[in-house]
């Protein structure tokens, strides 16, 4: 009985002796992330024995709170990346050497003292060196954007590479602490050292842990189950280019030979955050960068070609601007010869959107409108013909000649068509990215002063014996497309306008004579009617005797029978400022969907400014979410010095008295002795 | 609630952290003026600052519009006063010649000086602008506006266009007036091959002044004066156009400087910052920084081990 004692005190002392080498251990570690305290658990020995035992040495951590930390990790982590990669964003779009819109406040201004003084080649010089930095300010802007684009490339690599060697770790990491724990050893430090591992890859990609052996082993899978880790073996990822655009580059996950592209499932974190501020931030912004710059070149061309220049030739394109966009096959295409090409039948239609044309069957097909996620589909199209108007469903047509197949769509503003040797394959993609060189591809198309075309290639003169007080108002050109008629020097149908004398209704009419032999004027028809009614205000308009609609003329007040109006070429009339001023009111008229230049560039701001500040929002939030949780997790893991102050007084207590119970147990064995001896 | 020892230093730190960034977000705007330095924080007012700035931008070409329209008006308007004056001088010549009782040398002095006078008013009608321009040509600001032709006469070489000038956001004004208008302005009998302006009234006056005697004189003398007065009508018409131009140029200006000081003001509510409610801000925002560093100086002294050992 009395060894048992000695017994007791040597277990007591070997107990104690470990709880004050554990709570040393939460002490050294107070300050290790991720270090979950241990408490050393006592038990009785199984009875008759007496004594203490070392039941356990607990970790004391909740493993749901660890995912929920993970969790939140990813979540903050992709709203910090986006957060970043959009405050760069702002800041490149506020600061005034890309402010587009300053740019074009200087481009209207040089404008309009042309507009003032039209003959003064100094203000057509000013007018070219403004146009020349808003192109500048255009590709500056867009090259910016697109080295973000770039940058994200490189950043995706190095993202890449670190999760690679994070899931290598956890890989080695499962083999050791399987073997650890095999032979019964302490794996408690390890697991930390897991779990942290696997917070950091939460970092970059949203992650599940599963464990089907009571947390020996565990597995790591990407958010919708594809396996990062299983056991011993990590999967490794990869950055490759984008099918079908090469520079959007793609995620690739290879388990032995199968490489899959894994972009669409990397859920949150940082990566996913990045993928996610591209496609739905910078890319859209591109396009609407690149959609402003045809339209506003595009309608400036149209407009500059409607006027004369200093030399009396006809007005060329002002800007060099992108001619087609851009479309891409994917690489899985099964169709044999395809060949795409995508040009535009009205900039002004177009939408800041890629779109994605998918073949459905034999002679369907669907279009996606990336943007919005509107559909198309070719059931609900209307044939397209010369003469058709393109609805808001879109036209197309399909037509084999030689061997080949050729499907043209039209929609939003562009024209997309398909060349294919045979019947296009059922499941193959195109993607189209109509706007998205607008801005890198713009250039100004004119140098010299003289060849900008501020007049008006017409001149309009009232007969002087006119009595009627009928003045002209405007004068507009109706085909920018083919001026021919429209001769340096000469029109090829010089006409005159004679007002008639009034009809049996009392109604002022005209008729239109082609004068090209002035003693011999030739009626001109307008639309079959020799006579046709006049309208102060509502314009006259002038066909070619094809019937194609030329230009039109427009006056204001009433004429007398009798009153007639010259219109012949604008010949030395270097002084007008009518085309001029056609451009100038450019600045407010609505020719992008619905807004000026300058308020669609606002509508930009004001996008990028409100997905800024929503990131940002969500960002502070997913702050606070993750804190909270990290202090739940850490309120029951971490260590408490005071608390731990308190178990040394604890263990050290119950080990001076164990230490007691020995020499209790000498004082016996002492008394014993001395009372035999 | 156990918390343990590190969260009470994580705690510190996130709110340390976090009231020195609020205390330099506020600092920033205080040290930059305006209210928002980044989209984020008013994209609605980012893209209203885009519009107004627009505005300003054309309200200021605008007022050099008016500025150069002005002076081009007062060039021509003071033009078409000394060509008045040179018809009035012509007129009384002309009604002098009239007088039965002058010789036929006294006459022929009238013509010379009255030939002197086409002469002027020509070199009037063909006025250029400081930039070599010719102001009554139309469009043709290259061609000299009247040609004098071998018989004697003049034509006029421009067209009827003129130029028209922004000067309000819905508001054109015509900057220049055509030779077309101010001097074509004689009506000519049926068939007469001679345009109808005062150069040619008054060549053909010359020729009578000078060759014609009695009635025939007389008639010639009454055409003369009756043309010359056809054509000072058409100049004060044009003085009176050209001054009412002027006067919608002075209310436009006004208008615009109304609207410019309405949008200055509409852009500055946007975009400067409320230095009050700012350094309000600022103040609040340092409070609460300093109450995280004096509870965490005072937090950090507690511990167990300072009471035990």
């Amino acid at each position: 009985m009395s060894s048992g004692l000695l017994s007791i005190s040597t277990q007591a002392l070997t107990a104690n002796q470990s709880a004050l080498a554990y709570t040393g251990q939460n002490i050294a570690n107070v300050n290790t992330e991720g270090y979950s305290r241990q408490r050393v658990n006592f038990a009785t020995q199984e009875p008759p024995v007496l004594g203490v035992a070392v039941q356990d040495v607990q970790r004391i951590t909740d493993q749901f709170l660890v995912q929920q930390v993970w969790r939140d990790q990813s979540a903050l982590s992709s709203s910090e990346q986006q957060a970043k990669k959009i405050e760069l964003l702002d800041s490149l779009m506020v600061s005034d050497s890309t402010n587009l819109s300053t740019a074009l406040d200087s481009y209207f201004e040089a404008l309009q003292l042309a507009v003032d003084d039209p003959l003064f080649i100094a203000n057509r010089q000013l007018f070219l060196t403004e146009a020349d930095s808003l192109v500048s300010t255009f590709k500056n802007l867009e090259q910016r954007l697109e080295n973000q684009q770039a940058n994200l490339t490189t950043e995706a690599r190095s993202m890449v590479t670190s999760i690679n060697s994070i899931t290598q770790n956890i890989a080695q990491l499962n083999v050791k602490i399987g073997s650890l724990s095999a032979s019964g050893q302490n794996i408690n430090s390890l697991k930390d050292e897991r779990d942290q591992l696997v917070k950091e890859l939460s970092k970059y990609v949203s992650v599940d842990v599963i464990s089907s052996d009571g947390g020996v082993t565990a597995s790591v899978l990407l958010a919708n189950g594809e396996p990062l880790v299983s056991g011993s073996r990590a999967a490794v990822l990869g950055i490759r280019d984008g099918s079908p655009d090469p520079s959007q580059i793609e995620v690739t996950l290879s388990r032995g030979n199968v490489v899959a592209d894994i972009t669409s499932l990397l859920g949150e974190g940082a990566l996913g955050g990045m993928f996610s501020y591209r496609d739905t931030i910078l890319q859209p912004v591109r396009s609407e960068i690149g959609r402003l710059a045809l339209v506003f070149s595009e309608t400036m061309n149209q407009l500059h070609r409607e006027g004369m220049d200093l030399n009396g030739l006809m007005g060329s394109d002002l800007f060099v601007s992108a001619k087609t966009g851009q479309a891409y096959a994917s690489s899985n295409n099964q169709s044999l010869g395809a060949r795409t090409s995508l040009t535009f039948y009205d900039v002004t239609q177009l939408k800041a959107s890629d779109y994605e044309v998918e073949i459905t069957g034999l002679n369907t097909f669907t279009i996606k409108r990336l943007s919005d996620g509107a559909f198309f589909n070719s059931s609900d199209m209307s044939a397209l013909t010369p003469s058709s108007d393109v609805g808001e469903l879109g036209s197309f047509s399909l037509d084999s000649s030689g061997g080949e197949n050729r499907l043209t769509v039209k929609l939003d503003g562009f024209t997309f068509s398909l060349t294919t040797s045979g019947a296009a394959q059922r499941g193959d993609l195109f993607l189209l990215q109509p706007t998205i060189n607008g801005a890198r591809n713009m250039d100004l198309a004119i140098t010299r002063p003289e060849s900008l075309a501020f007049a008006s290639p017409l001149r309009v003169t009232p007969e002087p014996a006119n009595s009627g007080n009928a003045e002209v108002v405007s004068i507009k050109i109706l085909d920018s497309e083919d001026t021919s008629y429209l001769r340096p020097g000469q029109l090829t149908e010089p006409v005159e306008i004679v007002f008639n004398a009034l009809n049996a209704s009392g109604e002022q009419t005209y008729t239109v004579y082609d004068i090209t032999d002035p003693a011999n004027p030739v009626v001109v028809p307008i639309n079959g009617a020799n006579e046709n009614l006049y309208t102060a205000g509502e314009p006259i308009v002038i066909p070619d005797p094809a019937n194609n609609d030329l230009f039109q003329i427009t006056l204001a007040n009433q004429p007398n029978p009798g009153d007639s109006f010259l219109v012949e070429y604008n010949t030395d009339g270097v002084s007008d400022n009518a085309n001029a001023l056609a451009m100038a009111n450019l600045q407010r008229a609505e020719t992008s969907n619905g807004y000026s230049y300058q308020d669609a560039y606002g509508q930009i701001l004001a996008e990028v400014g409100s997905q800024a500040n929503a990131i940002q929002i969500a960002y502070m939030a997913n702050q606070t979410i993750l804190g909270a949780a990290e202090d739940s997790l850490e309120s029951t893991r971490g260590v408490n010095l005071d608390e731990e102050a308190t178990r040394l007084i604890q263990y050290q207590q119950a080990y001076a008295a164990s230490a007691r119970l020995i020499t209790t147990y000498q004082d016996i064995f002492d008394s014993l002795i001395s009372a035999v001896r | 609630m156990r918390i343990s020892t590190t969260q009470l230093y994580t705690e510190a730190t996130r709110n340390m952290l976090e009231g020195q960034s609020k205390l330099a977000g506020i600092q920033s705007k205080i040290s930059s003026g305006k209210n928002f330095t980044s989209l984020a924080e008013d994209p609605v007012g980012a893209s209203r600052v885009v519009s107004l700035k627009r505005e300003l931008s054309q309200l200021d070409t605008f007022k050099s519009n008016i500025d150069s329209t002005r002076r081009r008006l007062s060039l021509g308007e003071t033009a078409i006063s000394d060509i008045t004056n040179g018809v009035q001088r012509a007129e009384e010549l002309i009604i002098q010649a009239g007088n039965g009782g002058l010789s036929s040398e006294n006459r022929l002095q009238i013509s010379y000086e009255l030939e002197e006078m086409v002469e002027y008013l020509a070199g009037l009608m063909n006025a250029r602008d400081a930039k070599g321009e010719y102001l009554f040509s139309g469009s043709k600001g290259t061609t000299q506006t009247f040609q004098k032709q071998v018989d004697g006469t003049y034509t006029y070489e421009g067209d009827s266009t003129v130029r028209k000038i922004q000067v309000a956001s819905s508001q054109y004004i015509e900057s220049t007036d055509s030779g077309q208008f101010l001097f074509q302005s004689v009506t000519m009998p049926a068939g007469s091959s001679v345009e109808g302006n005062v150069l040619n009234t008054l060549v053909q006056a010359i020729e009578s002044i000078r060759n014609d005697t009695g009635a025939q004189l007389g008639d010639g003398i009454a055409t003369a004066l009756d043309r010359l007065s056809q054509v000072q009508s058409r100049l004060s018409e044009a003085v009176s156009t050209i001054g009412g131009r002027l006067n919608i140029l002075d209310s436009a200006e006004m208008s615009n400087e109304d609207f410019d000081l309405l949008t200055q003001g509409a852009l500055s509510a946007i975009e400067d910052l409320d230095y009050a409610a700012a350094s309000t801000e600022l103040a609040k925002r340092q409070l609460a920084l300093e109450a995280s560093y004096a509870s965490f100086a005072k937090i950090q002294n507690l511990s167990l081990f300072n009471y035990i050992g």
